[in-house]
């Protein structure tokens, strides 16, 4: 029974890894026309992902102390990076010990290199998380950052890349930047 | 390292608890069989006696506004509290501010990511209690710890100031209660604040007297206030056009309207009601057209309180009609969606939402009940976890707590009264002995159904006991408030008298095992009770009461003002021989019962008169009598020895009438604390008891 249930959570793990590398290597922005404002939608994505991974760390039986936020200010590469509206996903990887803490905090995917330019403020963050103690440490465990900005608006001499039909590659001018505060 | 320091917290407070214990008789070094371990006369109760009186541990834990930290006020083990800052993360304390007399940590403010303010109340040098009040700030890293606002007891009284509001990040609006004249309530003041320098600059000084401010954007646009001479008129204060103040007189038994807060809509403000009827009413009025929407009245109680959002949107209102409720004003409100989630995981307890981070996703809770005085939690919105932050009093299981249950009735002339029984644990809820412990006040104030440390202390030691609600207490709407003035000794006593009809009717009360005790108001009360009703009450305790009507007209704190003496005359009335009539002290000889009285000897609101002229009349009547006088206490012991000595010898007083002992036992004469004085305690030799 136990080599069973290790055996679907390898199975469930292989395929979240998949969907992570998928969703990694072909990142699009996510959709924000529903909408009316963009700071909104860039709320609503990150709150539902953190919502989404703490309840799943929740009924796995790992549960939140704390989490830090990731400090961009400071950083002249990261604020440069910001300023150029750098967008993509980063997949980071963590252990949590049987004290709480975590371990192991490593960049494992980036849907490009320059978007890795964010990775140092949220090692550093991710490495102050603390679960509650439990009796068994868990290892493997994924957390996403996704960095994306609001589209120029388009009109008739607008020549960029991002107002023509149906784009949505994330490659375009933007108008504000993602920074969690 | 990390699990170190996690459970570190845990640690801390059991530690805290290991400590307090320690300065107590448990942890005494063994004494020899001469010698008396303090209180063991008592016996064996279901939660030590002693663990009824340790001071909370925590008080005001507040998280930051970026969640990081948490700033608290932590209990020493001396009894006084220190300001501490707490690292979230590791809940190591990693700040503390250590103020010499500190005994109270009233209030905390984060002002911004960096900067903690708290509202300190200091013991007084000269009585039990507390003395003058200050606001210190503290960085997160422990640096620029400094007083930034000091109350003045220069002119004898105690000045206090509460934090209003943040003007910016360098700066808060700060309201200065001075303690007045005796003769006249106080004008308050409004200063700007620097919370990092402590300069203070006055901004306002409000128009009437004994009030508080209402701001829009910055700017004051009414005060609500007291009649200078008159407990019972409100006044409203409107901003007008120049500069001036146009002022509204309410007579409260006839109804008051007056403003409670702006709304975010333009021209549209709170109001409180109680003209349209008895019980008080939320209104939404549009103060430029008149328009008024009804939000919220129950038809039995006033609403306690309201709960507003960041926006000063009311979501819900607390009514206490029996049980604690929060009836939700906004049911899409997010604060509201959230309170009721809580309720459901704690069912019977009072939710409390404390604060929370700028983002809004970590919320500080506090949940309390009947029978634990309160834990603080930390609510994360993502995942819906409730993780216990802080256990105010981590020695008391509830298990093992007295219960407290609503109770209603109708009082001989039809009048619905409402009130609370406390039932000890372990005991069928059938013959019980049982003290009626009427509140003090008495107009305004009233009973609820929360965590009663006086009432848990006496079902702790086997006895039920009821408090009651009678005619004249507050929160049941003005008509029954003023329906009480004149009626002392009269209908409100009867009221008390219904009341222990009902608990033995109802099978509770034992008819021969029944004493009535309180304090103030109630001391009055109960040496009423004892007058009135001669065979009803076996014994009776009055602390600090009032037992000579015609004293209380000239003597105490209350005559001094004119606003005292208008409140006097109506609510004990204007001839003296019916005062007499009302008077415990001029009537003992129709007192049957064995008396307790206790006295602080520096108590101003009810003069040591009224002590001298009860002992005095019981004494010339070799009346079965015992005194217990407090030197340094005022309207009431306040620490924590005096009170031990005081319950003990209550709990001693009643055990010998209505316990296991009998009239003729010896009293107690372990009712000291070790290490303490002791209070200055006589048991009348050469009468009849029993």
């Amino acid at each position: 029974m136990v080599k069973l249930l290790a055996g679907v959570a390898t199975l469930l793990l292989a395929t979240l890894l998949l969907a992570s590398n998928a969703l990694a290597e072909d990142w699009q922005r996510p959709d924000c026309s529903t909408f009316e404002e963009f700071s909104a939608c860039r709320n609503a994505e990150r709150n539902d992902y953190r919502r989404q991974k703490q309840q799943e760390f929740r009924a796995n039986g790992l549960s939140f102390w704390y989490y830090e936020r990731p400090d961009f200010s400071e950083n002249k590469v990261v604020e440069k990076a910001l300023k150029d509206k750098v967008e993509g996903a980063l997949f980071f990887s963590f252990s949590v010990e049987r004290d709480g803490s975590v371990s192991a905090v490593e960049l494992s995917k980036k849907s490009s290199e320059e978007v890795a330019v964010y990775a140092g403020p949220i090692l550093a963050a991710m490495k102050n998380w603390q679960f509650v103690p439990s009796e068994k440490s868990w290892a493997n465990q994924e957390w996403r950052y996704q960095f994306f900005f609001e589209p120029e608006q388009c009109n008739e001499d607008t020549q960029e890349e991002s107002c023509e039909s149906g784009s949505d590659s994330g490659h375009g001018k933007q108008k504000s930047l993602l920074v969690e505060k | 390292m990390k699990i170190k320091s996690l459970l570190g917290f845990a640690v801390l407070a059991a530690g805290l608890a290991g400590a307090t214990a320690c300065s107590g008789p448990t942890a005494q070094p063994q004494v020899s069989d001469e010698q008396a371990k303090p209180f063991a006369s008592l016996g064996e109760m279901p939660v030590p006696f002693e663990d009824l009186f340790r001071p909370l541990a925590y008080s005001n834990i507040r998280i930051s506004p970026d969640g990081r930290h948490l700033a608290a006020g932590k209990v020493r083990d001396n009894g006084l509290m220190d300001a501490v800052i707490i690292d979230r993360r590791t809940m190591e304390i990693t700040s503390s501010l250590e103020m010499a007399g500190n005994m109270g940590v009233a209030d905390i403010r984060w002002a911004n990511n960096e900067r903690v303010l708290f509202s300190f109340s200091r013991k007084s040098a000269l009585a039990e209690g507390a003395g003058n009040f200050s606001i210190a700030g503290m960085n997160v890293d422990g640096s620029r710890k400094d007083v930034i606002w000091r109350g003045s007891n220069d002119y004898g009284g105690n000045e206090s100031a509460m934090l209003s509001g943040k003007i910016d990040d360098e700066h808060f609006r700060v309201v200065v209660y001075p303690s007045g004249s005796s003769t006249n309530f106080p004008l308050n003041y409004i200063y700007k604040l620097n919370i990092y320098t402590g300069k203070s600059t006055r901004i306002a000084r409000s128009p009437i007297r004994l009030s508080q401010p209402i701001f829009k954007k910055g700017e004051i646009t009414h005060w609500v206030g007291r009649l200078a001479n008159s407990f019972d008129h409100t006044v409203v204060a409107t901003r007008e056009d120049d500069g001036g103040w146009e002022e509204t007189v309410y007579d409260n038994s006839k109804g008051v309207f007056a403003p409670v807060a702006w709304t975010n809509e333009d021209d549209w403000m709170w109001y409180s009601d109680t003209i349209e009827a008895p019980t008080k009413g939320l209104y939404k009025v549009n103060v430029k057209t008149g328009e008024k929407k009804l939000v919220y009245r129950h038809p039995k109680v006033d609403y306690s309180q309201t709960y507003s959002d960041d926006d000063g949107n009311p979501w819900g209102a607390l009514v206490n009609y029996d049980y604690p409720e929060v009836v939700y004003l906004d049911e899409d409100n997010h604060y509201a969606k959230t309170h009721k989630q809580l309720q459901g995981t704690f069912p019977n307890s009072a939710i409390q939402i404390v604060n929370r981070t700028a983002d809004g996703n970590e919320w500080v809770v506090h949940v309390a009940s009947d029978r634990h005085p309160g834990t603080y939690y930390l609510y994360n919105q993502f995942d819906g976890a409730m993780k216990e932050l802080a256990n105010r009093a981590q020695w008391i299981d509830p298990a093992k707590m007295p219960a407290t249950h609503p109770i209603r009735f109708n009082a001989r002339d039809g009048l619905e009264i409402n009130g609370y029984i406390t039932l000890p644990v372990s005991k069928e809820a059938k013959d019980l002995p049982l003290i009626v412990l009427p509140h003090g006040g008495p107009h305004g104030p009233r009973d609820y159904w929360t965590y009663d440390r006086e009432s848990i202390r006496f079902a702790n030691a086997g006895y039920a006991v009821m408090h009651v609600n009678y005619r004249g207490s507050g929160g049941y709407g003005r008509e029954f408030l003023f329906g009480g003035y004149g009626k002392w000794g009269r209908e409100m006593q009867d009221d008390l008298t219904d009341a222990t009809y009902w608990a033995i009717q109802s099978g509770i009360a034992d008819r021969e095992r029944i004493c009535i005790y309180g304090a103030s108001y109630g001391g009055y009360a109960a040496m009423m009770g004892i007058t009135k009703e001669s065979d009803l009450y076996k014994c009776g305790i009055g602390y600090v009461g009032v037992y000579d009507l015609n004293i209380f007209m000239t003597e105490g704190d209350i005559p001094l003002r004119e606003a005292g003496r208008t409140y006097l005359k109506a609510a004990v009335g204007t001839d003296p021989k019916e005062r007499a009539r009302r008077s415990p002290a001029a009537n003992t000889d129709r007192i049957q019962a064995p008396v307790f009285l206790i006295q602080g000897k520096r108590d101003v609101r009810v003069h040591w008169a009224h002590y001298e002229a009860m002992r005095d009349a019981l004494v010339a009547q070799d009346h079965a009598l015992e005194t217990l006088v407090a030197p340094r206490a005022a309207h009431g012991a306040r620490e924590e020895d005096s009170q031990l000595e005081i319950y003990c010898r209550m709990i001693d007083f009643f055990d010998r009438h209505i316990g296991d002992g009998k009239p003729t036992d010896a009293p107690a004469d372990d009712c000291v604390p070790a290490g303490a004085l002791g209070l200055e305690y006589k048991y009348y030799e050469g009468v009849k008891r029993g």
